[in-house]
């Protein structure tokens, strides 16, 4: 018979103290986190509403309401109009590129070949950077006089006198409205595709295994899979990466300012870069603001659309 | 059928390769130019892919001693523990009593609170740029420890919660039986659990303050307080002089180890972004 | 002499009343099972005890003294998980000791409790481990060592067989059962198998909807059940009940036998006309399912003929069966409650 008394142990009377009180330390728990968010977004957001219906600037101080005034003076200016349209025009080319391949770059990580990691590595530089510094490398890339691509270019004879694109030298990539275009949505392609190839790619690997087996089993091909089981499956995943490169590209600044300043002559310039340039350069904070207030709706239908693809999340 | 095989691991090879080249070749770009000479660098007839003169270092000599660049490294880096420290004291907690202790509409707080993360700094500069210089803070690098948690502690709650739902809740009732209080509970069996989300969070933050350019560009002024991401675009070029192999230096000394750490977590990032739908 | 005394205890759940006023006492060195089908409140009320959860009204005793406002750590007691809860990132040594290193206990007692109960356990080999290289019912062991080494007032077990597969089930339940007279800990144990139930407990719980329907020892609650629910929940299958006029008649399928196998005693019987339509074997038994001519029932009727006993019985024919009259049980028919025998009108 065992002894029991090799066991016994000194019992300590215990009270209820406040680490056991669970509703009281949740709630303390959470304070910092809550208190945080209100005065650090929520006052700012409600400020940035207020600003877009004053004649707030840096200098003064005065805060005069002055109603729709500065979304009146924003709508009037070309540029402003040219910002929406490229703000737009970028992000959905970009966007709807960036899907197609980043489709295509997530069935590849999902099959097995020598160097993936090394390859997995090099696919997520661009995300891993600075966005400032990879648009700076971009810069030098497309440089109007030492670009490589030129030099590409014209050693198979595709640029200088007498062939295609042409008798000058150079392309001047950022000097040219439509290149430049074309330049600022290679390098949000660049930047934003790694994000959405390993959220695609966890998303593939998270469909039951079972489910493809069986659809083979079916008679069911490559491209039938591809279409009509893979994609529809990955369809709330694909919001999800929709969703982050949507929010990220359309409230960047960053590629514009560096990149090509909003040139040429303004023809690059989004809404994001515009803010800036009239609100904190040029002073004029609220039309800084009303400028900035025009990403809103968009925002708007982003938290929509995340709020109904998680609702269908817990239904499947 | 070996050779529709081979046919097709070789297109398998070519894609991949596509790809990756695409992705990297604005770095091989960047480290071929820190090496260059300038006579060989600014001369348009040569191969810019060879080394027509001898490589040299002098380039990041140029960088690390005659420019602000370690300022700069040293600021980011200060920036970036300070803000990581405050986000893990504020999203720990948080996230925590979001999955255990806040019942039913725990989740619901969640999905606000990662919502939060879905406003963009670009909306709220302006607003801040005014408060910043209100509370005099403006050119001081506590400007930027004041606003990053504004951006990372929503996501790393988020990205928490997903962590701690993860763990079955049976161990921490078992610790409570065990003889700890519910608080020591959480720190003696949820914490050390919670190791690999913890360190997500680390990285997540940290390179987010490393990446952040608006509000940096617009509360800081002089180059002493300017961090990584601003400093090296706007104070590295002088007037309309742009030192390209010093400056491609500074981008890849940074961008190459932030990718091979970024390799290494990002099933956890994902596993974040994703909101849990996905398992990492 | 009672180590746990529960009060009118009830737990809600908004409208859901997932314990509604349970009173019970549990005796020194017994193994209490609270038995019933899953959503009964048992789990509930097993967490109630360990302060898991807040009784929303009633009191809690253990050792005469009211623990209904303690929080887990102050109750002096031991639970064992569904999943063993053993924590993954520490060795099976650590997990022993966790429980005595919260109680501040100095390391080389420490060392030497755990030891002792890992000998009695026979786990001495495994306290390197990590819990996940450790098969089912090596985890028991390891769970049983943490929750004996404070020696609890009372051990709490919370399903702890249903991980393990049919084979080790039956060795662990045995282990559990040695373990538990060696060592003489008072424990209540909640499981919905009445197997488990009926094999292990010295007293059972049955409960359902919140509510206790009968406590006893296996014998009672299954030879003497309460009312139908527990008369139908145990056995398996379960008790057959006809209804008539106003009560009901139950017998169980093992005393339902053909006339010829009971007439040799010279007890009173009462006879049906059994129409078989089925016959399932089970190796030791035959399970008859049939109607029971004349009387209009939509279950079908049960018999558990032992393949011992030297009859045949064909699917399609009809047969006398009979009941010995101390074998049946009378229930009201709008409680279900036990009522008192009565004359059995054809």
């Amino acid at each position: 018979m065992p002894d029991r008394m090799a066991f016994e142990v000194p019992e300590k009377a215990g009270t209820r103290t406040l680490a056991d009180r669970e509703g009281l330390l949740g709630t303390l728990f959470l304070l910092p986190a809550f208190v945080y968010i209100i005065t650090l977004v929520g006052i700012p957001l409600v400020l940035a509403i207020t600003y877009s219906f004053s004649n707030v600037t840096a200098g003064n101080t005065a805060f005069d309401f002055n109603g729709l005034e500065n979304f009146r003076l924003i709508l009037a200016t070309p540029q402003f109009r040219r910002a929406l349209w490229d703000t737009l025009y970028f992000t959905i080319v970009s966007q709807i590129i960036i899907i197609i391949l980043a489709t295509a770059l997530a069935e590849l990580l999902a099959l097995d070949f020598r160097g993936k990691r090394l390859a997995r590595v090099l696919l997520i530089l661009p995300w891993a950077t600075p966005i400032s510094l990879g648009t700076i490398g971009w810069l030098w890339l497309l440089d109007s006089k030492f670009s490589p691509i030129d030099w590409v270019l014209r050693a198979i004879h595709l640029l200088g006198p007498g062939t295609i694109f042409g008798p000058g030298l150079h392309m001047n990539y950022l000097g040219k409205t439509n290149l430049a275009m074309a330049s600022v949505i290679i390098v949000y392609v660049w930047r934003f595709l790694p994000l959405s190839a390993v959220i695609l790619m966890a998303g593939l690997t998270s469909i039951n295994r079972e489910i493809l087996d069986q659809a083979a089993v079916d008679g069911s091909g490559f491209w039938r899979t591809l279409l009509e089981i893979k994609v529809p499956l990955l369809l709330p995943i694909v919001n999800v990466a929709l969703l982050f490169g949507f929010i990220s590209m359309f409230s960047d600044m960053t590629v514009i300012f560096l990149l090509t300043r909003g040139g040429p002559v303004y023809y690059t310039q989004v809404l994001a870069s515009w803010a800036y340039f009239k609100g904190v350069e040029g002073g004029a904070l609220g039309e800084g603001a009303a400028t900035a207030l025009f990403l809103f709706p968009v925002l708007l239908a982003g938290v929509i659309m995340v709020l109904r693809s998680t609702r269908r999340m817990e239904v499947t | 059928m070996n050779l529709l095989y081979r046919a097709k691991r070789g297109l398998l090879y070519a894609t991949v390769a596509l790809f990756c080249f695409f992705s990297a070749s604005p770095f091989l770009w960047m480290i071929i130019t820190t090496f260059k000479q300038d006579r060989d660098l600014y001369r348009s007839k040569n191969n810019p892919f060879l080394f027509n003169d001898p490589p040299t270092l002098d380039n990041l000599r140029v960088l690390f001693f005659e420019t602000k660049y370690t300022t700069f490294l040293w600021n980011s880096f200060f920036v970036g523990v300070v803000v990581v420290i405050i986000t893990l004291a504020i999203a720990i907690p948080a996230a925590y009593s979001l999955t255990r202790m806040s019942g039913r509409w725990g989740e619901q707080a969640g999905i606000a609170i990662f919502l939060v993360y879905l406003v963009p700094p670009t909306l709220l500069f302006i607003p801040f740029f005014r408060v910043i210089s209100k509370i005099g803070l403006v050119d001081s690098i506590w400007s930027l420890v004041l606003v990053y948690p504004t951006i990372s502690v929503p996501f790393c709650t988020w990205l928490l919660m997903g962590f701690f739902k993860s763990i079955p809740i049976d161990l921490e009732e078992a610790a409570m039986v065990d003889g700890y209080s519910r608080l020591m509970a959480f720190v003696k069996v949820v914490m050390p659990l919670s190791v690999s989300g913890i360190i997500a969070v680390i990285v997540f933050t940290f390179t987010l303050t490393l990446h952040e350019f608006i509000y940096a560009l617009t509360f800081i002024s002089s180059s002493a307080h300017r961090t990584l991401s601003v400093g090296v675009p706007i104070e590295l070029v002088r007037g309309d002089v742009f030192y390209w192999q010093s400056l491609m230096a500074a981008a890849v000394i940074v961008a190459i180890p932030v990718g091979i750490v970024y390799d290494f977590f990002l099933d956890h990032l994902v596993a974040g972004l994703t909101m849990g739908a996905v398992k990492g | 002499m009672s180590v746990v005394e529960i009060r009118g205890i009830k737990k809600h759940f908004g409208d859901v009343r997932a314990v509604d006023g349970v009173d019970l006492s549990v005796h020194k060195g017994e193994l209490l099972v609270l038995l019933g089908p899953s959503g009964c409140g048992k789990t509930t009320l097993l967490r109630m005890i360990a302060g898991l959860e807040q009784p929303t009204g009633g009191d809690i005793l253990i050792g005469d003294e009211v623990v209904t406002n303690l929080p887990p750590r102050a109750r002096h007691i031991a639970m064992v998980f569904q999943s063993y809860a053993l924590y993954p990132h520490m060795t099976v040594f650590d997990n022993i000791a966790f429980p005595l290193k919260a109680r501040g206990i100095p390391k080389e007692e420490r060392r030497a409790k755990v030891e002792n109960a890992a000998g009695l356990l026979a786990i001495e080999s495994l306290l390197h481990r990590k819990p996940r290289q450790l098969s089912g019912g090596q985890r028991q062991r390891v769970a049983l060592a943490r929750a004996m080494v404070r020696s609890p007032r009372v051990m709490l077990l919370d399903e702890p067989l249903s991980n393990l597969d049919a084979q080790q089930r039956a060795s662990a339940r045995d282990e559990l059962q040695q373990f538990q007279r060696q060592m003489g800990i008072t424990t209540i144990f909640v499981t919905h198998d009445q197997i488990e139930a009926m094999g292990l407990g010295d007293r059972i719980v049955v409960m359902h909807d919140g509510q206790m329907r009968q406590v006893g020892t296996p014998q009672e609650v299954y030879y003497d059940s309460a009312d139908t629910f527990v008369a139908t929940f145990l056995g398996s299958p379960g008790i057959n009940l006809v209804h008539r006029a106003d009560y009901i008649l139950g017998f169980r399928p093992e005393h339902f036998l053909p006339k010829d196998v009971l007439a040799a005693d010279e007890e009173k019987c009462v006879s049906f006309t059994y129409d078989v339509t089925r016959i399932e074997y089970l190796g030791a038994d035959r399970l008859l399912y049939g109607n029971l001519v004349g009387i209009p029932s939509d279950v079908k009727t049960m018999s558990r003929l032992p393949t011992t006993v030297p009859v045949t019985v064909e699917a399609g024919q009809q047969y006398e069966f009979v009941i010995r009259e101390q074998d049946l049980r009378f229930f009201d028919h709008t409680t279900g409650k036990r009522t008192a025998p009565r004359e059995i009108g054809e």
